[in-house]
Parts: structure tokens; C-alpha cells; sequence
């Protein structure tokens, strides 16, 4: 017997490990929160790693666009090459700048019409695997983050937190395979879920075939699952087939927000969560000193605001989720008043989250 | 034993070479899971990800042919669900079943060079695949699977196995570094 054991420890091990895996999916199938005793502690440990590796890639990348393809210019024009780079330099610098400064805008907007407080973060890595879809953010525990939370972009649904780290959490997005919405076409009011498909793609599920919907739909949160928002847009619809047996159709969705090109995201937190603030803020990682060009981005100054003491989250909110055009919003910091140009980056980052 | 002799005695495999061998593995499956979380998205746009953990996991089919081996997988396996999709077990389950037939190849077939390696991987990664397939459907629900799938599928293979000898050389590298036995 002994040496039966010692001649298959190899394949007895293996199975036995089979087996700890398939209990393991049994029981992360089962349990609507994810049991992962040391998951938390391997994002914790490569998060720092993943941002550094992320930034030295992005800055890998600029050095190539900006230095490598230029050598092979003739010696005598070395000078106006150097200064040309310097000049590209900070261009580019200046078009990421007006680039991150119109997404925080933007971020900023859908933060006022959220009615809840909301966290901001970055992304600093994505999924390991071409099958799921999944991101990396640079927040975690310490900032009030919990598995479950909605994450948007300014374009609409994201995803939800799957799991989190004291400073670090991972968002399972709207096109994996293993997430499910609860939506409405906007136009008819049906019902349906929104998943991804494990290829690239993204369907709206459990609609009869008989309901009326259209390429071009709009997909809204029902706001029924109890975690997003009712009316955040999710997609649109791309393509309805009527074509297989079965009682409900087949549509394709194209998701709202481009998960492939998202940047930062906020994170909804639950109503009368306490905010935590970290060390190191997003003005202080993205933005840095404040530059007076890229604030002139942010536009003149407002003119003022007839009445001082009006909130603009509630109305805010109430015309986006009926879908009525916005009016010119003054641009208030939160005790309301007039606001100096560029004052709502420099509010993004300071208050709230960031 | 006299001084000359100690000086000049190779090191006996023991406790010490295998924990720089289980730290050489771990330091290169945390590496690799680096690169496929952030450099590779930037290079290919996320459409196609080279698996180097899983080339890591054959390698340990081939080459370690032990418990530590079994375990190994396990864990790379396990670590590459914390960043990847949201049920665990599913990355676990998957490189165990690649370690286990990669090793099981192994001891009938002569597999000591890098074109085996190369085979190995691509092959490791349809059985991958269908691991995954397989429990997701045992678990979930899974639909419509289709051509588009084969197709990335047969890419990442392919990627996989163009990657295979540098993973290779380097963890052999690593292994010489570290004092460990290059087999």
C-alpha cells in the first residue's frame, strides 16, 4: 500500500489538487461572494508592481513614439531635433493633460448626478487572461471600497468590484462572461439582462422573442438588481436575431463604456458610507503641479449663479434619468458660489475620494 | 573529508535547492503574471495574451516530476485567478490538468529538448481552454461557443509556442543562478 503511494505520489497529489480546485469552483459558484482566502493578499502584493510595471510600459512606449523613430535625422540638425522633442514633449504632455482633464470633467459630471457618495480611481492593470474581463484599480479597502459597488465611467456602466485589498480592487466588467445586469430598453421599457459571452461580445439575455426590440436601442440600468442606478446607459443594442428556436431572442449589445480604453472610473459607494482618503491623491499621481494652460482648458470663468443656495445633483439627476437635455450648469464648488477657472480639476482631486 | 575535498563537493540536492527552485518558480510566475496584466495589453491591445504562466506550468510537467511540481501548478494556477475572471478554482483546475498530462507524457515519451517543449505548450493550451470550457459549463451556463473562439484560441497556442524557448532558457537561467539543477 505504502508503496503504491510512494510509485503514484505524483498523480495522487494532482488529483487530490483537482479535487481542492473543483471545490473550490463549487463553492465560489454557489456563494454570491468570493471565497478566496489568499487572493487578497497576491493583489495586495502585486499591486504596487503592476502600477510601476504599467508605468514604465507607458513611459516605454512614449520613449519609442518620441525618441526612436527619429534617429537616422542627419548630425548637423541635432540641435533642432533636440529642440523639436522638447517642443513634442510638451505638447504631448500638454494633449494628455487636456485629455485626463476633459475624462475628470466628464467624471465629475456623472459624480454629481449619482446619489451617493463615489470613489475615483485609476486603472492600473487588466485581466491575465483573454477570457474574462476584468480590471485592476488603484483603491481598495482603505478608501471604502467593498466587493459589490457599481463602478462607472463617465459613458455609463463599468462593472461591479469583485474583490478588493487594503489598497488595490478588481472590477469584473460588464462583458465577462460570469456578470449580469438587470436593464431596460429604453425606448420600450423591457426587461432583459445584460452579460458577456466568453468570446468577445456582449448580449442582452431573457427577452421574448415577441417584444419589441430594435438595432439602435438604448440599454438603460433597471436600477432593480439594487446595484446601479436606475437609467445609467449600459450599451446599445447592435444587432437582433429571431432566427434560432427557443422563447427569447438574441440581441447584441455594444457596452457604453470602451473597457479597453477606460483610464479612471468612479466607484458608487453605498449611501452613508464614510470616505476615506488616501495618502497619495489622483492630482498628486495624474496631474501633478498645476499648470496654468491646462487650466485655462476648463473654460472661462462662469457667470454668476442666479441662486446660490440650489443643489445641482437633484435636478441634475432627475433630467438625466428622464433623459431631458441638461441646461448650462454654473460651475460651483460645494458650498455653491462662483468658481475660479479650473477649480473643478483641482475639486475632483481634492475633494471627495481623490 | 578534508578541507579540499568539502571545498569541491557539489552540493547535495536537498531542503535549500528546493526552496531556491520553489522561490525561482514563484518569482517567475509573479513576473509573468506582470507582464500579462500590463505590458502585453499594451503591446497586443488585449486581443491575444500569451499564457506564460501556463508555459511555466509545463515546464514544471516537464521537468519536475514530483509533489512541489503538482503543487506549483496548483498555486500558478490559483494566483493567476486572483487577476483573472471572478470563480476561483477555475485557473487552479485548468493548470493542474496541463501539469498532470504534460507530466504523464512526459514519463513515456522523451521530452528533454525545446520542440517538445514547443508542442507541449500549444497543446496545453487547447487542453487549457477546454479545462476551462468544461468547468464553466459544469458550473455556468455557458453559451454559444463558436469559431471566433477557436480562433483566439489557436492564436494564443500559437503565441504561447513562439514564447516557449526564452521561458524556457530563462527559468533555466534562473535555475543555474540560483544554484538550483538545470534537468
Amino acid at each position: 500500500m505504502l508503496e503504491f503511494v510512494r510509485r503514484n505520489r505524483v498523480l495522487l497529489s494532482s488529483g487530490l489538487l483537482l479535487l481542492c480546485s473543483l471545490a473550490l469552483l463549487s463553492v465560489n459558484a454557489r456563494h454570491p461572494g468570493r471565497i478566496d482566502p489568499l487572493g487578497s493578499l497576491f493583489l495586495e502584493v502585486m499591486a504596487p508592481f503592476q502600477r510601476a510595471t504599467s508605468v514604465v510600459s507607458a513611459g516605454a512606449r512614449d520613449l519609442w513614439a518620441g525618441y526612436v523613430s527619429l534617429i537616422g535625422v542627419e548630425r548637423e540638425n541635432r540641435s533642432l531635433r533636440a529642440r523639436l522633442r522638447e517642443l513634442e514633449r510638451g505638447a504631448g504632455r500638454q494633449r494628455e493633460l487636456e485629455m485626463m482633464n476633459r475624462r475628470l470633467k466628464r467624471l465629475l459630471a456623472l459624480e454629481r448626478m449619482l446619489p451617493t457618495a463615489a470613489v475615483a480611481g485609476e486603472v492600473t492593470a487588466r485581466d491575465a487572461s483573454v477570457w474574462f474581463q476584468s480590471l485592476t484599480l488603484n483603491k481598495g479597502d482603505r478608501d471604502g471600497i467593498r466587493p459589490g459597488m457599481p463602478v462607472l465611467a463617465a459613458e455609463g456602466v463599468v462593472g461591479v468590484i469583485a474583490s478588493t485589498s487594503p489598497h488595490a480592487s478588481r472590477v469584473l466588467l460588464l462583458t465577462d462572461p460570469n456578470s449580469g445586469i438587470d436593464v431596460l430598453v429604453e425606448r420600450t421599457r423591457v426587461r432583459g439582462i445584460v452579460s458577456g459571452l466568453l468570446e468577445q461580445g456582449t448580449v442582452l439575455k431573457y427577452v421574448k422573442r415577441t417584444e419589441d426590440v430594435r438595432a439602435g436601442d438604448r440599454i438603460v440600468a433597471s436600477g432593480l438588481d439594487g446595484v446601479f442606478p436606475k437609467g445609467l446607459p449600459v450599451g446599445r443594442v447592435t444587432r437582433v436575431s429571431r432566427k434560432d428556436r427557443g422563447l427569447f431572442l438574441y440581441a447584441e449589445v455594444a457596452p457604453a463604456a470602451d473597457a479597453d480604453r477606460l483610464e479612471e472610473v468612479l466607484v458608487a459607494l453605498p449611501s452613508g458610507a464614510e470616505i476615506r482618503r488616501s495618502q497619495t491623491t489622483m492630482e498628486a499621481e495624474l496631474v501633478g503641479p498645476p499648470d496654468p494652460a491646462t487650466l485655462g482648458i476648463l473654460g472661462p470663468p462662469e457667470p454668476p449663479v442666479p441662486t446660490p443656495d440650489a443643489r445641482p445633483g437633484v435636478k441634475s439627476r432627475g433630467r438625466a434619468l428622464l433623459g431631458l437635455p441638461e441646461p448650462p450648469a454654473p460651475n460651483r464648488g460645494r458650498a455653491g458660489g462662483r468658481q475660479e477657472p479650473g477649480a473643478s480639476a483641482v475639486k475632483l482631486s481634492r475633494g471627495r475620494a481623490l | 573529508m578534508n578541507l579540499s575535498e568539502a571545498t569541491h563537493a557539489p552540493a547535495a540536492p536537498g531542503i535549500g535547492a528546493e526552496l531556491r527552485a520553489a522561490a525561482v518558480y514563484v518569482l517567475t510566475g509573479a513576473f509573468a503574471l506582470l507582464l500579462q496584466t500590463t505590458v502585453f495589453h499594451t503591446l497586443t491591445g488585449g486581443k491575444v495574451i500569451p499564457d506564460l504562466v501556463l508555459i511555466l506550468c509545463v515546464y514544471l510537467g516537464l521537468r519536475e516530476h514530483n509533489v512541489g511540481g503538482a503543487a506549483g501548478a496548483f498555486l500558478l494556477g490559483y494566483l493567476l485567478d486572483s487577476f483573472s475572471g471572478s470563480l476561483v478554482g477555475l485557473h487552479a483546475f485548468a493548470m493542474t490538468s496541463v501539469y498532470v498530462v504534460v507530466y504523464l507524457v512526459s514519463r513515456r515519451l522523451w521530452m528533454d529538448n525545446v520542440p517538445a517543449g514547443v508542442a507541449m505548450v500549444f497543446l496545453g493550451t487547447f487542453l487549457k481552454g477546454l479545462a476551462i470550457v468544461a468547468a464553466l459549463a459544469a458550473y455556468l451556463s455557458v453559451e454559444r461557443l463558436s469559431i471566433g473562439m477557436a480562433q483566439t484560441l489557436l492564436a494564443e497556442a500559437l503565441l504561447a509556442a513562439a514564447l516557449t524557448p526564452v521561458v524556457f532558457g530563462v527559468v533555466d537561467w534562473e535555475m543555474r543562478v540560483a544554484g538550483g539543477d538545470v534537468r
